[in-house]
C-alpha cells in the first residue's frame, strides 16, 4: 500500500536573501511517510523543528522560509509546491492542522458555530441547516456538553480544555484524511488528554484517519503512536516502530531522553538530566549536533553529520559509534 | 517542627456579578523543614489559590495561614514584613517573574540585603544558604558570569534557576513553588526537579510544590496531596499513594497518565467535567464524575478518614463502617 504522505528531503530555512546574515537552516532532510490510519509520533525538546516541518506541510510556514524536498500527497500532490486554489482544496480538507495554544488559534470575536461551520461550508458544498446539523454531532463527539448552546458561544466562555477539543472539532469538520495535530494536549489536564488520545485513536481506526502527533511527551507517544521519529536540532536522528523505541533504542540521545522523564511504574529510578542545552540553529556544531552533550561522543562525531543508517526491519538511528549495539536493554 | 502550617484554609473571590466562589474550601496541610510536599489536582482546582494564600499574595476568607509559628498576613499597601522573608515564592513563568531590565545579580542581591537587614536588625534568621551572588549561582548550578547577564540573555531552565536563586537569596525555611517546571523542556525539567531535591536535602528547606505534572510530583515529593474542587480529596506518602491509591479521584489522575513503559495502552479518560465552582455539587463534591457512587455520596460530605501513618482519604469508602457493610454485603 503506498503512503498518504511521502515526505522526502524536507528542508526549511529562515533568512532573507540580500541581508547580512546566512540564511539558517531549521530543517535539514527530514524524510517520512504516514499511512492511512496511522499515527506517527514526532518526538523532540522546543527547537528541534518539529512545529517548522508541521507548519511546512501546511503551506503555513512565516515569512522569509524557504523550503526544499518534496511532500507527496496522496500520491498526486506535492504539498509544498501548491500554492492559490490548488493548496486550499487540500487544506482545511483533506489536509487539517490542530495547533498547540486554544487560546490564540481561535477566533476571539467569532462565535463556535460560525468557526466550525464556515469551511464546512466553503468545502463540503453543504446549506446552513446541514453544517449546523454536521456540527452538533461533532460537538457531540468531542464530549463537549450542551453542544446546541455552544455554537452560540464565544471561546473565552469554555476552559482550556474545551476549547482545545472544539478546535479538533473544527479540524476534524471536513472528515480530513490526514490531521496534523502540533502538541495538541500539552496544556490539558492528564484526565483530558487521555478522552482526545481516546478520540484519536477511534478516529484512527475506524476511519482510518492518518495522524502525525507532534509531542515532547514520550508518554503519548507510547499511548498512541505506531512509529516514531526523534528530532534533534532539525534533523531525524532516530526513527523506529514505537515499542522498540522505548524499549531498544540505539541513539544516545533517545537514551538520555527516555532517562529524563519520570516512570510513574518505577518509583526507584532516578532522573537523569541531560547535560547542557540543545544547540541554536545558527550555532549548531560541526557533525553530530547532540555530540558536545553526548557521553558517547567520539572524533568521527564531529567530522561529519552522521546520516541515518537503516539497523533492521524499519528501524533508523543516525549515530557512528552506536554504543547500545550489543542489546543493551533497558 | 513545622514551618508552615495551612489550617481550614479558604479563599473566596466575587465574580463580575457579585457571586462568590470559594475557590479553597477549607484545606489544611502542614510543610516541614526538608520536607517537599506536592499538591496536584486538575485546572481550576484551586491549587494556585492555595499557593498565593500560602505566601500571602491572597488574602483568606476562612482558616489561617502560619509560618515558624505566626500567621501569615496578606499583602497590603505595605511593606512585606520582615519576619515573612523566609517564605519565598518561585512563579510558574520565569519570562515574566524576573525584571527583564536588572541584570541577575541585582536581582540576586536583593533578596540578599534584606536577609542582611533582618539579621542585623536582631532578627533570628538561621543561615543556611552561602551569602555571595557567585555562590548561590554556583549551588542551583549556574556559571559566575551568568551574574552580569540580563534574563533575555537566558534560556527557560536558566531563568528559572535564577528565579530559585533569588527565592533562596533571602535565607528562607520554605518556598512555594507555583508550577516551576512546566514552562521548561523535558530534559531540563529533569536538571531542575534534580535540583529541588537536592535543595531540600541538603539546605533542608521545606517546599509546597504546586503541579499538575504528576509523573515529577512522584519523583521528587515526600508527600502528595490531591485537590478537587477546593478540598483535599487525599494526603498520604508519595510512594503509597502512587502505588494504591484509596480515593476513586487519585486513582483517575495516576490512570489518565501515559507512560513509556506501557506501550500501545490508552490512559484511561475520566468522565465528565470539573464543576463549576460557584456552586459546587452537594455531598462529595467528586460524585457525579465517580464510578464508585453510593447514595450518601450525594447527600453528605465524607469527612477525613485516617488509612495509616499520614495517610488521610476523604471518601466515604474509607470509612471502616461502609468498608465492613459492603464487605458484609459480598459474602451474603
Amino acid at each position: 500500500m503506498s503512503a498518504l504522505l511521502d515526505v522526502r528531503h524536507l528542508g526549511v530555512t529562515v533568512g532573507q536573501q540580500g541581508k547580512q546574515d546566512k540564511p539558517v537552516t531549521i530543517v535539514d532532510d527530514v524524510s517520512f511517510t504516514v499511512s492511512r490510519g496511522e499515527v506517527l509520533g514526532l518526538a523532540g525538546e522546543s527547537g528541534s523543528g518539529k512545529t517548522m516541518t508541521a507548519l511546512a506541510l501546511m503551506g503555513i510556514l512565516p515569512p522569509h522560509t524557504q523550503t526544499s524536498g518534496t511532500a507527496l500527497f496522496d500520491g498526486r500532490d506535492d504539498l509544498l509546491a501548491l500554492r492559490g486554489n490548488a493548496l486550499r482544496r487540500i487544506q482545511g480538507r483533506r489536509v487539517a492542522m490542530v495547533f498547540q495554544d486554544p487560546a490564540s488559534s481561535l477566533h476571539p470575536m467569532l462565535t463556535v458555530g460560525r468557526q466550525l461551520t464556515e469551511h464546512m461550508r466553503h468545502h463540503l458544498g453543504i446549506g446552513k441547516r446541514e453544517a449546523r446539523e454536521r456540527a452538533l454531532d461533532l460537538l457531540d463527539q468531542v464530549r463537549i456538553p450542551n453542544p446546541a448552546a455552544a455554537l452560540g458561544s464565544y471561546p473565552h466562555q469554555f476552559s482550556g480544555g474545551m476549547r482545545q477539543r472544539i478546535e479538533l472539532a473544527i479540524a476534524l469538520a471536513c472528515d480530513p484524511e490526514l490531521l496534523i495535530a502540533d502538541e495538541p494536549t500539552t496544556a490539558l489536564d492528564v484526565t483530558i488528554q487521555a478522552g482526545i488520545l481516546r478520540l484519536l485513536n477511534r478516529l484512527c481506526t475506524e476511519r482510518g484517519l492518518a495522524v502525525l502527533l507532534i509531542t515532547h511527551d514520550l508518554g503519548i507517544l507510547s499511548a498512541v503512536a505506531g512509529r516514531v521519529l526523534v528530532m534533534y536540532s532539525g534533523r531525524v536522528i532516530e526513527s523506529s516502530a514505537t515499542g522498540e523505541l522505548m524499549t531498544g533504542s540505539r541513539h544516545p540521545y533517545t537514551r538520555a531522553l527516555l532517562s529524563s522523564v519520570p516512570h510513574p511504574g518505577d518509583a526507584q529510578a532516578s532522573l537523569v538530566p541531560i547535560a547542557g542545552t540543545p544547540p541554536s540553529p545558527a550555532g549548531r556544531p560541526p557533525g553530530c549536533a547532540f555530540a558536545p552533550r553526548c557521553d558517547f561522543a567520539e572524533q568521527s562525531c564531529v567530522a561529519e553529520v552522521p546520516a541515518l543508517a537503516l539497523l533492521g526491519d524499519d528501524h533508523a538511528c543516525a549515530c557512528p559509534v552506536d554504543p547500545f549495539l550489543a542489546g543493551d536493554r533497558r | 517542627m513545622t514551618v508552615l502550617e495551612l489550617t481550614d484554609v479558604e479563599v473566596t473571590y466575587k465574580r463580575g456579578d457579585g457571586t462568590p466562589v470559594r475557590a479553597v474550601a477549607g484545606v489544611s496541610l502542614a510543610v516541614n523543614p526538608g520536607e517537599i510536599v506536592g499538591l496536584v489536582g486538575e485546572t481550576g482546582c484551586g491549587k494556585s489559590s492555595l499557593a498565593r494564600a500560602a505566601c500571602g499574595l491572597t488574602p483568606v476568607s476562612g482558616g489561617t495561614v502560619s509560618f515558624e509559628g505566626r500567621p501569615v498576613r496578606a499583602l497590603g499597601a505595605r511593606e512585606r514584613p520582615a519576619e515573612d522573608l523566609g517564605l519565598q515564592l518561585v512563579m510558574q513563568n520565569p519570562y515574566s517573574s524576573l525584571n527583564p531590565r536588572r541584570r541577575v545579580e541585582q536581582q540576586v542581591a536583593d533578596g540578599m540585603r534584606r536577609a542582611g537587614q533582618h539579621a542585623a536588625a536582631g532578627g533570628e534568621h538561621p543561615v543556611r544558604v552561602p551569602q555571595t551572588v557567585q555562590e548561590l549561582l554556583a549551588l542551583v548550578g549556574l556559571p559566575p558570569e551568568t551574574a552580569r547577564r540580563y534574563p533575555y540573555q537566558l534560556s527557560g531552565g536558566q531563568r528559572q534557576r535564577v528565579a530559585l536563586a533569588r527565592a533562596l537569596a533571602a535565607q528562607p525555611s520554605v518556598i512555594v513553588l507555583d508550577e516551576p517546571l512546566s514552562a521548561l523542556d523535558v530534559s531540563v525539567q529533569a536538571q531542575v526537579a534534580n535540583l529541588l531535591r537536592h535543595l531540600a536535602d541538603e539546605l533542608r528547606v521545606g517546599m509546597l510544590l504546586i503541579s499538575h505534572d504528576l509523573a515529577i510530583v512522584h519523583h521528587i515529593a515526600d508527600r502528595t496531596a490531591v485537590m478537587y474542587l477546593g478540598r483535599l480529596v487525599e494526603s498520604a506518602p508519595t510512594r503509597e499513594l502512587w502505588s494504591s491509591p484509596v480515593h476513586p479521584y487519585s486513582s483517575a489522575l495516576i490512570g489518565a497518565i501515559p507512560t513509556t513503559g506501557s506501550v500501545g495502552r490508552l490512559p484511561e479518560a475520566l468522565a465528565g467535567e470539573v464543576p463549576d465552582p460557584a456552586s459546587p455539587p452537594s455531598g462529595c463534591r467528586f460524585h457525579p464524575r465517580c464510578v464508585h457512587r453510593m447514595d450518601q455520596c450525594q447527600v453528605t460530605e465524607p469527612p477525613d478518614f485516617g488509612h495509616g501513618s499520614g495517610w488521610q482519604v476523604a471518601c466515604w469508602l474509607a470509612d471502616p463502617a461502609v468498608s465492613a457493610a459492603l464487605a458484609s454485603s459480598e459474602e451474603a
